[in-house]
C-alpha cells in the first residue's frame, strides 16, 4: 500500500469507519513506516481535539411542547403539502423525461421561470449570487408529455416531414394526450409549447451524401430578466446531417447568417458551409475557418486541488465558472480573484464543455453524459437545451445563437444544429 | 407509541393523530436543534429555526415515501429549511466574534451551561473554521464532527454515495486542519510549558 492511499485509510480508521479486514493491513504498514505512523498520530490528535472542544447543545426543555402547540394551531389547509424553495442547486430529476429536442425540459423551465417571476431575483450587481433557491422540494412537474419530433419506425434519413406531420410536435394538437395545463395557449406569460413553423424542405444531394431533412419547431417561453417575465423564443434547428459521415466543429461566420463546419469523409476532412435558417442548404466549401473551443484556466482555488474541472473566465474577467467533473460535479461560479465562497449553480454538470456567451449573460455547459444546458446566472435558471451527446459548441457574436454537433441516439453520425436562445 | 419505528409513527400521524408526530419531535429535537444552532450560532434563533423545520416537516409529511429512511429525509428538510430561512433574512452566518459579543450582552442566557462552551475561544475558532469551508465540505464536516453521525448517515442525508462522503470529509478535514493549525500549535505550546 502506498502512503498516499494510507492517508485516506488513516482518516477512516480514526473516524471508526475502516472495515475490520483493512485495519490489520493499515497497522502493519504503520509499524514499518514512520511518516504514516506520524500522520496517524496527528490525525488522531486532531480528531480528539475536535471532539474535546465541541460540546453538545440541547434544546430548551419546552421545545417539543412549543412545536406541537404551533402545529395544533395550524389552520386545516396548512396541513396540505406546502412547497417552499430549497436552498439547494437544481437536480437533474427536475428535467427527467425531457425529450430529445429539449421540448419538455424547456417546459419544466417554463414552470421554473413562472415560479421565479414572483421572487426577488439576484442581479449581477449584487454578486456573488446568493444560494440558489429556485428548486421546489419536489421536482418541477412537467406540463406536457415528451414529444418525439421524429415519427417512430422510420429511418430519419428517409423522412421528409410534411407540415401536417410536423404538427404532431404540438402537444396541443394531439387529442389523445390529456390536457395537463388548464390554460394551454392562454398563458399570459407566454408559456405555450411547440408551434411548428415552416415545413421542412429536402436538402440537396451533395457528393453522394443525403442529408436528413431539416426539422424545426419553435418554443415560446417566458424569459425572466431583471425580475420581470418577458416573452422569449427558443428555436432549435437541424442545419446539416450527413448520412455516412460525422459533421462537427461548427462555427458562425462573422455575420451569423452562415455556419461553417467540418465533415469527416473517408477521403479526408472537408469544410462545409450552410445558411443558418430552417431551409438550410449545406454545400462543400473551400473556405477555411478556425473552430474556437472552450477556454480553460488553471489554479482556481486551493480547495479545487485534485478535483478534475473545467473553468472559464467570463468575458469581462469578473467571474469564473467551473464545470466540476468529480463526484462533486456541477456548475460552480464565483468572483474571480476573490476569496468569496464559490456558489454552486447546479448539481448538473461534470461534462467536458464550459463556454461563456460573448456578452457574459449565459454559460453553456454539459453534464456527465454531455447533454447540453445553458445557465442564466443573473436569473438563476438552468435550461436544458438538448439531451444526448453534444460537442463542439460555439456562440454567435450577439450571444443569442449557438451551433453545436449532436449525436442523436438513433443516429450513427454527428449532425450540426443551431439553437436560438432567449 | 415511543417504541414504534419512525416510519410507523409517520403512518399514524398521517391518519390524523398528531401525538405520533410529537413522539418524532421528541425523538429528534436534539439533532434538529443542534443542526440549527451549528448553522446560526444563536440559541434563540436556533430554537425558532428548529421549530420552523419541524412544522415544515409536519406539513410535507404526506410526501414521505416509506421506502426511505425517515431520519435522513427529515434531517435534509430541516437543513434546507434552516439554510433557506437564513438566506431569506439575508443574514450571513455570524462570525464567532460577533456571536460572542451578542451572547455576552445577553443576561438571559448567561445562566445556560452551553454559554460556557460557546464562549470558549477554541470552540469558536473551530466553528468559524467550519463556517469558512466551501459549502459542499461544510455540511459533511459539521455532521461528522459536531453531530457525530456515521458516514452512512451523512450519505443518506446528503443523498450521495458513501465514497463521496469519504472524499468530502477527507478534503474538508484537511482544509479544517490547515485553518486550525495555528490554534493547535498554540495549544501544544501551552501544553509543553505546563509540562
Amino acid at each position: 500500500m502506498d502512503c498516499q492511499a494510507i492517508e485516506r485509510e488513516i482518516q477512516l480508521y480514526v473516524d471508526g469507519e475502516l472495515p475490520p479486514e483493512r485495519v490489520e493491513a493499515l497497522c502493519k504498514h504503520m509499524a514499518t513506516c514512520s511518516s504514516c505512523a506520524l500522520a496517524y498520530k496527528e490525525a488522531q490528535e486532531f480528531h480528539d481535539f475536535l471532539f474535546a472542544n465541541i460540546e453538545e447543545v440541547t434544546p430548551p426543555a419546552h421545545f417539543a411542547a412549543d412545536v406541537m402547540a404551533k402545529i395544533e394551531a395550524l389552520p386545516q389547509e396548512a396541513e396540505k403539502a406546502v412547497v417552499i424553495p430549497l436552498a439547494e442547486p437544481a437536480k437533474k430529476t427536475a428535467f427527467a423525461g425531457w425529450s430529445r429536442f429539449g421540448v419538455l425540459g424547456s417546459a419544466a423551465v417554463i414552470a421554473l421561470a413562472v415560479y421565479l417571476s414572483g421572487t426577488d431575483l439576484p442581479s449581477l450587481n449584487n454578486y456573488p449570487l446568493p444560494s440558489i433557491s429556485f428548486m421546489a422540494e419536489e421536482p418541477v412537474e412537467p406540463v406536457s408529455d415528451p414529444v418525439d419530433p421524429q415519427p417512430s419506425g422510420q429511418d430519419p434519413a428517409d423522412v421528409t416531414v410534411p407540415a401536417e406531420e410536423n404538427d404532431k410536435t404540438n402537444p396541443d394538437s394531439n387529442s389523445d394526450r390529456p390536457q395537463q395545463r388548464e390554460n394551454d395557449g392562454q398563458n399570459p406569460s407566454g408559456g405555450g409549447l411547440v408551434t411548428p413553423q415552416n415545413p421542412s424542405t429536402e436538402n440537396p444531394e451533395v457528393t453522394g451524401n443525403q442529408p436528413e431533412p431539416t426539422q424545426n419547431g419553435e418554443l415560446s417561453l417566458p424569459q425572466v430578466a431583471s425580475g420581470r417575465t418577458a416573452e422569449g423564443t427558443f428555436n432549435l434547428l437541424l442545419l446539416a446531417a450527413h448520412k455516412n459521415a460525422d459533421a462537427y466543429e461548427p462555427q458562425f461566420d462573422s455575420t451569423g447568417a452562415y455556419a461553417y463546419y467540418k465533415v469527416g469523409m473517408p477521403e479526408g476532412v472537408q469544410n462545409w458551409k450552410t445558411n443558418v435558417s430552417p431551409n438550410s442548404d449545406p454545400s462543400k466549401t473551400e473556405d477555411s475557418y478556425t473552430f474556437v473551443n472552450a477556454k480553460t484556466t488553471n489554479a482556481v482555488a486551493d480547495w479545487l486541488d485534485d478535483t478534475p474541472y473545467l473553468a472559464a473566465l467570463s468575458p469581462d474577467s469578473g467571474m469564473l465558472a467551473a464545470n466540476m467533473q468529480s463526484e462533486d460535479g456541477g456548475l460552480w461560479i464565483f468572483s474571480a480573484g476573490s476569496e468569496q465562497k464559490p456558489q454552486k449553480l447546479s448539481d448538473i454538470g461534470g461534462g467536458s464543455l464550459l463556454l461563456w456567451s460573448p456578452d457574459g449573460s449565459k454559460i453553456l455547459f454539459t453534464d456527465q453524459n454531455e447533454a447540453l444546458y445553458v445557465a442564466f446566472p443573473t436569473e438563476n435558471i438552468i435550461m436544458p437545451i438538448i439531451d444526448g451527446k453534444v460537442k463542439d459548441v460555439s456562440w454567435s457574436s450577439d450571444s443569442h445563437a449557438i451551433l453545436f454537433s449532436w449525436l442523436r441516439e438513433d443516429s450513427k453520425h454527428w449532425a450540426i444544429y443551431t439553437a436560438v436562445l432567449p | 407509541m415511543e417504541t414504534l419505528t419512525d416510519e410507523q409513527l409517520v403512518a399514524i400521524c398521517l391518519e390524523g393523530k398528531t401525538e405520533a408526530f410529537a413522539v418524532l419531535v421528541k425523538r429528534y429535537e436534539k439533532q434538529v436543534y443542534s443542526l440549527a444552532y451549528r448553522l446560526c450560532h444563536d440559541y434563540d434563533e436556533a430554537s425558532d429555526l428548529a421549530q420552523d423545520a419541524f412544522i415544515h416537516i409536519y406539513q410535507v409529511l404526506a410526501k414521505f415515501s416509506n421506502d426511505r429512511k425517515f431520519f435522513p429525509w427529515m434531517y435534509r428538510i430541516a437543513h434546507n429549511v434552516c439554510i433557506n430561512s437564513l438566506n431569506k433574512k439575508k443574514q450571513q452566518l455570524l462570525s464567532f466574534d460577533e456571536s460572542i459579543e451578542v451572547k455576552e450582552d445577553s443576561n438571559t442566557r448567561a445562566h445556560q451551561p452551553e454559554v460556557k462552551a460557546v464562549a470558549d475561544e477554541t470552540y469558536g475558532s473551530i466553528m468559524a473554521a467550519m463556517d469558512s469551508l466551501p459549502e459542499n465540505y461544510r455540511l459533511p464536516v459539521i455532521l461528522r464532527y459536531t453531530e457525530n453521525l456515521s458516514y452512512q448517515e451523512i450519505a443518506d442525508i446528503l443523498q450521495v454515495p458513501v465514497s463521496t462522503v469519504e472524499t468530502r470529509l477527507f478534503r474538508g478535514r484537511k482544509l479544517l486542519q490547515k485553518k486550525l493549525a495555528s490554534l493547535m500549535e498554540r495549544r501544544d505550546e501551552k501544553w509543553t510549558v505546563k509540562q
